[in-house]
């Protein structure tokens, strides 16, 4: 069994642009953003019903020329497990949402 | 398209896994009036034992018995503050050097946990560094696991011209 990366990919961008689609940042709401992103990105993975545990990271960060790096670095079974980052943005926010997906055997 | 169905939060179907598999065997052969022989432990003899349940036995197969020694998040949490102090302290923010930093960290943090031996524990570190401007940041996420036996750790260094974020996933390999 694979992760199929790209179809976590298609998921991932789906959620972003249904919660962040025509939105400009706002502080108030970045929490509800965050939260609802992760958690419709999580839903979905969950639906194609393959046998892993996820770990769904959300960064939303305003644009205001500040630079963000993002590292990972992880110890698991290369032949099964996977990893998906999505990067999108729009003129006032830059969105990062990393997806692991670390195989379980039943 | 978009269902409302709540996602499972833990590994419900777990419990179901924790009994033999015979046991459905036996009980249909009791509701027909038999009595079914005492299912042996060791899997030896018994007709209706399948041969799954001894795969499925705690004794057997360790890893359905959950884990034996627990992710520790403590000493986890003082690596963390350990290795983003020492290779942050008194830096400025620049691009290159913080990209380097960055993947070096989580190199870094990767082996000293690893160092910490927990069998059957998979890793996933992720760090974040940032330039301290006026802009703000949010970051969140969120984990489809067993919370019983897998758990993170979470770090976050600020100093005059960057802050850094890094958190430690630790998940239990069943």
């Amino acid at each position: 069994m694979i992760f199929n990366a790209d179809e976590a990919h298609n998921i991932v961008k789906e959620c972003i642009e249904n919660v962040l689609g025509k939105a400009d940042y706002n502080h108030n709401k970045v929490n509800q953003w965050t939260a609802a992103i992760v958690e419709q990105s999580l839903t979905h993975l969950v639906k194609l019903g393959k046998t892993y545990k996820y770990i769904v990271t959300c960064a939303v960060m305003q644009r205001s020329g500040a630079g963000l790096h993002t590292a990972s670095s992880c110890f698991w079974d290369t032949t099964t497990d996977g990893t998906c980052t999505v990067r999108w943005e729009n003129r006032t926010m830059n969105c990062i949402v990393n997806v692991f997906a670390v195989a379980i055997i039943l | 398209m978009w269902g409302s169905q709540e996602p499972e939060r833990t590994a419900g179907t777990h419990g179901d896994l924790r009994k033999p598999w015979g046991y459905e065997e036996q009980l249909g052969a009791m509701e027909s009036g038999e009595i079914p022989p005492e299912p042996a432990v060791d899997g030896s003899g018994s007709s209706f034992q399948s041969p799954s349940a001894r795969l499925c036995s705690p004794e057997a197969e360790p890893g359905l018995a959950g884990p034996a020694r627990r992710f520790p998040a403590a000493a986890v949490d003082a690596i963390l503050r350990e290795v983003l102090g020492s290779a942050l302290r008194e830096q400025r923010y620049e691009p290159g050097p913080c990209r380097e930093a960055a993947k070096a960290i989580a190199e870094v943090v990767q082996a000293r946990v690893q160092e910490l031996v927990v069998p059957r524990y998979k890793i996933v570190v992720v760090t974040h560094i940032g330039q301290l401007g006026q802009q703000s940041l949010q970051i969140g996420s969120r984990c489809l696991w067993d919370p019983t036996s897998d758990t993170f750790s979470s770090y976050v260094y600020k100093n005059t011209s960057l802050f850094a974020v890094a958190n430690v996933y630790g998940v239990y390999f069943e």
